[in-house]
């Protein structure tokens, strides 16, 4: 019996890890990839986006997708970080996009879940279902009107024009009411016949327990908002305004040679930021999950 | 202060507290009001006019004129299909890989780690691997080509939908799966453990007790799936540019598209329809939730 | 109670995490502070130029100084001391008019002398007549012989002094005075007071009637398309804006000469075979002795024109340096690529293009460091 479930054991974590392998392997490709020199990128992945003619007798060939680079070169990265600046300036971009978003979103949802999830008033259910619905929206459903309003405010062409609509989204507030719903009123209560008032409380009880919360949704937002397409392509129109996101997909069609390092750089902080909150990603939920 | 300040030493837990709320949610009413509540409301009103300057009422006609847009309900159906059948399956995948993982599994916290990883890696930063993989002389054509089955051009083929669902499982299951694992693990083990007693069938169990008990975690997960299949137009804008294969030209690509041809009255009018099936959506998914809920206390 | 937990939990991976992220904040700011510099340091700069279409200019100035046509040099061939200069320089001359007066007193003397001498001859020539009229009467006819040649050679020798007598006294009239030849202009007075002449002439006087005349030593290449006849337009130095119109009226095999002091880029100057031409002004405002310069322009057919500089040779094959851009979204790479082309003609500062390039096709003028084909570059 107990050999049976060693086996059933093992053969879960053998189709896990192939599954979970297979997961990895687009991440994996790109960091190796990384790795070759410009030459032999070329030389691997010239076929991307080429049909032979075959009546000018040209024969298919297959793309040469290789593992292992056959020279470890950095020089992917010195081109990537010394020979492109504008690189590093696009990365900038990016830093300065996210971190005020989500440095706002968090403080300003966290603020407002406390109201959803901790306060009666009236309309609460109802307004609650706006911001569920305007979460739901796909961007382009408020595009023009968007658009022209950041027209009116002037903030056209300016890293505004997406961190304003950034910290009001929806995302957050949902979120965070999630995690602040489980919280026990016993908690609240308490310090209320302590005589704190809702903003202690608010700092003193609320924020603490959905820390794990709070992570998660730095986590996501930082996923969601590193990776933004659609707004700088309508709001920033001037190249050097805009974020890595939209240059990186751009990199594909011409320097194909660098572009598994500028990948690399640029996933990084998002990996890293990942895994380094991961347990509070899981842990967070699992918090929530505890019935009030 | 202010909030000590109005409710005294005392306050009672269900008594109205309607002024801290308003001054809880007023930074984000605020904004939330300038950038997401006016803008849809000006929407709303363009999709009724024939210009968004000085415009006139023309009742139903953008509408109209939506509705015998070939593009529009091409792009209709591509979204309503991949949202419809990708989300669902998405969540089932998730579901199952959950369960797996729920069990005692060498490894476990690595395997875990590597199936949310993909969330964290940026689409542009892979767009070249799915591209290897997916081009007419890609990978996935050469391994098929050694079972002799004819290339294709799998992101110009009606195939390229499928991609794009690789793509979105490939991202979003990860996530899903650790909401449903910390689901699966908040759910008391004695309930299991009684049904047992009772003598209750594998699948009964799961549908009396695990399905039931998933419900608050299956809402937030089906929520952020379909916000995520919105999302996964960025991958395909990404991967196949402003005017994609016929099977996954999505609503955002029509309104992008309208929205740089500047025919702003079928994009508002496409965006007010979009809005009225999500809070259609969202009114079952309520009514739904509340129904469980009240099942289960 | 679980959230505690996770408190502990703040240890290994996290705090392995925190230490990469803070390293890989702090690269990425470095990079981004000394991108620049370490840019500059690994890839050389370059400043391009753009060919442009035209003709091929070559500039030759050929200087020299004005004379007049016909010019006498006037000397006194006795070398007299001068003892009086009726004229300097610039004054204008009339036929016949006294220029130089020579202290000819020296003459004179001589002419006394040789006249004493010619007495003295003419009383010898008596004594030897009387001698041979004593050897006739003597009758002998040795003796009267000898006194015959004698007296002969006495009335030789008096015939010979007064030639002498005579030429000293034209010598005399035509000496002591310089005369103009025609009507001129004094360009070159020599001759000083109280001095003998020296080597050099006493009086340059130019003629004003035939105009001035110039010679240039010009490289032969330039000259080939002039002919006899052909017009110039020759500057006079100094005089601001003076330009004079000449006709070449002499083109001579010149003799080599350097040249390579015009050519900016440097370079060995080359033996160039040189011409000389002769060039004839008229022009009023000229007084002679200008020094003027001609330039001379030879035109090729349009071509493509690139600065000398950004001409690179390889074993005799002419080559630019080409920049090969490759668009990429994080800005343009500049690659060099080797052209070769096919030199037409040059001039000391642009080279005409053949073959090889098209017009606006950048090229490298100058970079920070040799360059090879294929290395990258920054453009300035």
């Amino acid at each position: 019996m107990r050999g049976l479930a060693l086996f059933r054991k093992l053969t879960l974590t053998l189709v896990m890890g192939v599954i979970a392998a297979a997961m990895l392997f687009p991440i994996a490709v790109t960091f190796t990839n990384s790795l070759m020199t410009e030459d032999e990128i070329g030389y691997n992945y010239h076929l991307i986006g080429k049909m032979a003619d075959i009546g000018a007798g040209e024969k298919d060939g297959f793309i040469n997708l290789k593992l292992l680079p056959d020279w470890i070169s950095f020089r992917q990265y010195a081109e990537v970080l010394v020979h492109k600046p504008k690189f590093l300036h696009m990365f900038w971009n990016s830093v300065f996009l996210v971190v005020p978003i989500i440095a706002g979103q968090v403080l300003v949802a966290s603020l407002a879940a406390y109201a959803f999830a901790k306060l009666r008033f009236w309309g609460r259910e109802k307004l609650f279902v706006v911001y569920l619905m305007t979460m739901l929206m796909p961007f382009q459903v408020t595009l023009v009107p968007n658009y022209m309003i950041a027209d009116k405010l002037g903030l056209m062409n300016s890293n505004s024009a997406i961190i304003l609509p950034g910290i009001f989204s929806a995302f957050g507030v949902f979120m965070l009411r999630q995690f602040m719903a489980h919280i026990p009123y016993l908690y609240i209560e308490a310090a209320k016949m302590d005589g704190a008032g809702h903003l202690r409380i608010f700092y003193r009880v609320i924020v603490p327990l959905v820390k794990p919360g709070i992570a998660a949704l730095v986590v996501l937002l930082f996923a969601d908002n590193w990776n933004m397409v659609e707004q700088p392509l309508i709001f920033l129109e001037e190249a050097m305004k805009q974020p890595l996101s939209l240059y990186l997909s751009r990199i594909n069609e011409g320097a194909r040679g660098v572009a598994f390092a500028a990948s690399v750089v640029y996933m990084a902080p998002m990996v890293m930021l990942f895994l380094y909150a991961e347990s509070y990603l899981v842990e967070g939920i699992q918090l929530s999950g505890i019935k009030g | 202060m202010i909030a000590r300040a109005c409710f005294g030493k005392a306050g009672r837990l269900l008594r109205k507290d309607g002024a801290a709320a308003s001054l809880f949610l007023a930074p984000s009413l605020t904004g939330f009001a300038v950038f997401y509540i006016i803008p849809f409301a000006m929407g709303f009103v363009y999709s009724f006019q024939d210009s968004t300057i000085g415009g006139s009422f023309v009742g139903l006609h953008n509408y109209e004129a939506l509705q015998a847009s070939a593009s529009f309900r091409k792009a209709a159906v591509n979204s309503l299909m991949f949202t419809g059948v990708c989300v669902p399956l998405l969540i089932v995948l998730s579901l199952w890989l959950a369960h797996v993982l729920n069990q005692k599994l060498f490894i476990r916290n690595w395997l875990q780690s590597a199936f949310v990883l993909p969330l964290a890696v940026p689409v542009a930063s892979v767009v070249m691997i799915w591209q290897i993989l997916f081009d007419w002389n890609g990978i996935l054509n050469e391994w098929l080509n050694s079972f002799h089955v004819e290339r294709m051009d799998w992101m110009k083929s009606d195939w390229s939908i499928g991609v794009l669902a690789v793509v979105y499982i490939w991202k979003n299951i990860g996530y899903n799966m650790v909401l449903f694992l910390a689901g699966l693990q908040s759910i008391p083990k004695d309930y299991y453990e009684t049904a047992d007693i009772e003598g209750a069938g594998k699948f009964h169990k799961w549908i009396h007790i695990t399905l039931v008990y998933l419900t608050p975690t299956m809402f937030f997960v089906v929520l952020m799936s379909i916000i995520n299949s919105f999302k996964v137009f960025r991958e395909t804008y990404l991967i196949a540019g402003d005017y994609p294969h016929d099977r996954i030209y999505m609503l955002q690509h029509f309104m992008n598209n309208m929205f740089l041809s500047l025919d702003i009255q079928k994009l508002t009018a496409a965006a007010v329809l979009m809005v009225a099936c999500i809070l259609l959506f969202v009114s079952v998914m309520l009514v739904i939730e509340r129904r469980f809920r009240s099942f289960m206390d | 109670m679980e959230w505690k937990l996770n408190e502990q939990m703040v240890t290994g991976r996290q705090r392995k995490l925190r230490l990469a992220a803070s390293f890989f904040i702090l690269l990425m700011i470095l990079f981004t502070l000394f991108s620049n510099t370490l840019l500059a340091l690994t890839t050389p700069k370059a400043v391009l130029t753009v060919p442009s279409r035209g003709e091929l200019v070559h500039h030759f100035t050929g200087s020299g100084i004005v004379n007049r046509k016909a010019e006498a040099a006037l000397t006194n061939p006795a070398g007299w001391k001068a003892t009086k200069v009726t004229v300097k320089k610039g004054d204008h001359v009339t036929k016949g008019q006294s220029l130089v007066t020579y202290d000819k007193q020296d003459a004179e003397q001589q002419i006394l002398d040789e006249q004493a001498n010619l007495k003295k001859l003419k009383l010898s020539n008596e004594e030897q007549k009387s001698n041979y009229i004593e050897a006739a009467q003597s009758g002998d006819e040795q003796s009267m012989k000898s006194a015959k040649r004698a007296l002969d050679i006495g009335a030789i020798d008096v015939d010979m002094q007064e030639r002498r007598i005579q030429r000293l006294q034209n010598d005399l009239h035509e000496n002591s005075e310089l005369l103009a030849p025609f009507d001129g202009v004094v360009t070159e007075v020599n001759a000083a007071e109280g001095l003998p002449s020296s080597g050099s002439p006493d009086i340059r006087i130019s003629n004003t009637s035939l105009g001035f005349e110039s010679e240039f030593l010009v490289p032969a290449d330039s000259a080939v398309q002039l002919k006899i006849g052909d017009k110039l337009k020759v500057q006079v130095k100094g005089d601001e804006g003076l330009t004079v119109e000449g006709q070449v009226e002499q083109i001579q095999d010149g003799d080599s000469g350097l040249q390579g002091s015009t050519d900016p880029g440097g370079g060995a100057a080359v033996n160039v075979p040189m011409k000389k031409l002769q060039v004839a002004l008229h022009d009023n405002a000229l007084k002679g002795g200008e020094s003027v310069k001609v330039e001379l322009t030879q035109m090729t057919d349009d071509m493509i024109l690139v600065p000398n500089q950004a001409i690179r040779d390889e074993g005799g094959k002419k080559y630019v340096y080409g920049v090969e851009e490759q668009d990429g979204p994080l800005g343009n790479t500049f690659y060099v690529r080797k052209i070769f082309i096919t030199a037409a003609d040059s001039n000391e500062s642009v080279t005409a293009v053949s073959e090889g390039l098209f017009e606006q096709q950048e090229v490298i003028l100058e970079s920070s460091e040799p360059l090879r084909e294929g290395d990258k570059i920054r453009i300035h």
